[in-house]
């Protein structure tokens, strides 16, 4: 059986770290990658650059996505995830600072499947935190892998 | 009786006039000579008069000359018989052609008395001559008036052909009057279909306002425009053309560039702020749970109370970002208007506040069909940061007393709608009334109500925005009613 990996693409280490207890905090013991730019995340999902011997058909169970990220933004890696037929149905929460409508829109019209506001209160994190695991890892039926 | 009409039809009775003057012949050939001359001039003025008639015929009152044609042939028949008479005494004909001339000069005399008013009111030729310097006048009053506007403008028949212009014209399309005048005007616009389409619709409706083209000068230079145009009519009534103005908005456009730029650096620093102004806030707010968390047993209560406080100060800030951005969104998102049911959207708002304070007895009361035209996401916010206010400054009452509605008023005729939200709060003193949309102005201590001063200032710019106003009435420790209008009163 395949390792059930969440990618997180988030360039602020602090955030990484949040993220990592708030996983913690609620159980979720899958294998977390993070990609610090979306260059970074598009390397990892294709299996390319610095991620070249990589099995690029073994594709992470979740993507969360920052959207202000350095090199290639949020937005970019989304349209490129959803506009690669190897990557199209992969589940994408898309998890930010910004609630701008343009940002939301813009979401989910290249294709999110989720938009979560990251919360200021870490309490409130990692409660978001907690029902996103289990709604994309435990209720959620994933696409069938290839 | 009968002696006399015999007599008188005898004219062999009477000598001829020559007898009279002894046939003196200087005397006589003077007399001769000056009624021949005077009887052909006489019969002269007739042809005179019918050859006037004949090319003027708008003259008024042709019978006149008739009238006068006959009496002056007349007056001409009876120098005849006085030539005549000299040498054969036709005294009755000469009689008979003089009662004719006396009829006719009575007839001629009496017309011309009952036509005296009307002759009186002819305008003579220098009061003619004035009032044409008069007509002369308004019209290059008039025309002077169409050239010294600054906008170009247009008279256009049912054709679409220009019929006038003025220099205005002359200058934003880089042509010439003579090569204006007589073509299609929708030929100097960018878009000649949109500018047919303005035409016909000012020719349907009867004018047409604020249409936007843009005018093409000979040198290839573009104008935009906003085209105004009504018709105008003959004496008749029928719609003769188009007048249409078109005015250079150039400025307005590079003014609204600059403000469209002015927005896209606000909207960027707004993204700035919102995306990087909360993510150190999140890692101060993480990081100090986390000390509180796993170093809980090295920490005693006042280093653990610095942490709450830590957090507490991370929230208020969070807040306060949150109230910034949203001001910032209110002012430079675009309105879309709509009909709303306002009644409907409290509703909802004060559901939504109530679950949140299930403990505390309030009596929410909101008046059914409040209706209002207004952008929906905007005026629920405005809404939300209102009951928001009367939720939070009644937390002391025991029974919290809210409602919304709205006051009609009637004002020269027109209904004014002033909404309101009223509550049995804390109020506040009406001498600070006027600081109320201040952002960050505060009317109650941060311990006693928190807060971030930016609610009312937020609903301030929404009404603003819908071109209303807001104000409040307030009694210390009595209660606030907080009104606004929306829109322009009509």
């Amino acid at each position: 059986m395949k390792e059930k990996v969440i990618l997180l693409v988030e360039d602020n280490p602090s955030d990484v770290g949040l993220t990592r207890r708030a996983l913690a905090k609620n159980g979720i013991s899958n294998r977390l990658v993070v990609a610090e730019d979306g260059q970074e995340a598009l390397d990892y999902l294709f299996g390319t650059g610095p991620h070249g011997d990589r099995d690029a058909t073994d594709l992470p169970v979740l993507v969360l996505l920052d959207l202000k990220l350095p090199r290639v933004d949020g937005l970019d890696v989304l349209r490129r995830i959803r506009a690669d037929v190897r990557t199209r149905r992969v589940p994408v929460v898309i998890l930010t600072s910004s609630n701008e409508e343009h940002d939301i829109d813009c979401g989910y019209d290249l294709g999110s499947n989720s938009y979560i506001r990251k919360p200021v209160d870490f309490s409130d994190f990692v409660e978001t935190v907690k029902q996103l695991g289990l709604y994309w890892l435990v209720i959620n039926e994933p696409p069938p892998s290839r | 009786m009968g002696d006399l009409l015999t007599s008188t039809l005898d004219a062999a009775q009477w000598m001829p006039h020559g007898y009279c003057l002894q046939w003196q012949v200087g005397l006589l050939a003077t007399l001769v000579i000056a009624d021949g001359v005077t009887a052909v001039s006489y019969f002269s003025i007739p042809f005179t008069l019918w050859y006037f008639a004949r090319r003027r015929p708008d003259v008024a009152h042709r019978w006149l000359l008739v009238l006068f044609g006959l009496f002056v042939m007349a007056c001409g028949a009876t120098h005849v018989f006085d030539v005549i008479n000299v040498w054969r005494a036709s005294y009755v004909a000469d009689a008979g052609a003089r009662v004719l001339t006396a009829l006719l000069s009575l007839t001629t005399a009496i017309v011309l008395w009952r036509i005296m008013p009307m002759a009186l009111k002819a305008p003579s030729t220098r009061q003619l001559e004035a009032s044409n310097q008069k007509l002369r006048d308004s019209y290059q009053y008039a025309r002077s008036l169409i050239e010294a506007s600054l906008d170009p403008l247009v008279t256009i028949g049912a054709d679409g052909r220009i019929l006038d212009v003025n220099e205005a014209t002359e200058q934003a399309t880089g042509r010439t009057r003579a090569r204006l005048i007589g073509s299609d005007f929708s030929d100097y616009f960018t878009e000649p279909q949109r500018a047919r389409a303005g035409y016909q619709e000012a020719y349907a409706n009867g004018r047409v306002i604020d249409f936007p083209l843009a005018i093409r000068h000979a040198s290839g230079a573009v104008t935009p425009v906003l085209y105004n145009a009504s018709v105008y009519r003959d004496e008749a009534g029928r719609v003769a053309g188009v007048f249409a103005a078109a005015r250079d908005i150039s400025g307005l456009r590079r003014a609204e560039e600059r403000l469209e730029l002015a927005n896209r650096e606000l909207e960027a620093f707004s993204y700035s702020v919102a995306h990087d102004l909360r993510a150190p806030l999140r890692g101060i707010d993480g990081w100090s749970l986390a000390l509180m968390e796993d170093y809980r047993e090295q920490l005693d209560a006042t280093a653990q109370g610095y942490i709450d406080l830590v957090r507490a100060e991370t929230q208020r800030m969070g807040g306060l970002i949150d109230d910034l951005l949203l001001l910032s969104r209110v002012t430079r998102q675009e309105l879309r208007y709509e009909s709303l049911d306002l009644s409907e959207l409290a509703r909802a708002v004060a559901n939504r506040l109530l679950q949140a304070q299930p403990a505390r007895q309030i009596e929410c009361t909101i008046q059914a069909g409040v209706l209002a035209e207004g952008d929906a996401r905007l005026l629920e916010i405005a809404l939300t940061n209102l009951l928001e206010n009367a939720f939070k400054f009644t937390q002391p009452r025991p029974v919290a007393r809210i409602a919304f509605g709205c006051e009609e008023t009637r004002q020269a005729g027109a209904v004014r709608r002033v909404y309101f939200v009223r509550d049995n709060g804390v109020g506040f003193d009406m001498a600070h009334a006027d600081k109320l949309g201040d952002p960050f102005h505060r009317l109650h201590k941060a311990s006693e109500f928190p807060g971030t001063g930016i609610g009312l200032a937020t609903v301030q710019r929404i009404v603003r925005r819908h071109r209303g106003s807001l104000w409040a009435e307030a009694v210390p420790d009595q209660g606030a009613t907080l009104y606004f209008t929306l829109g322009a009163e009509a």
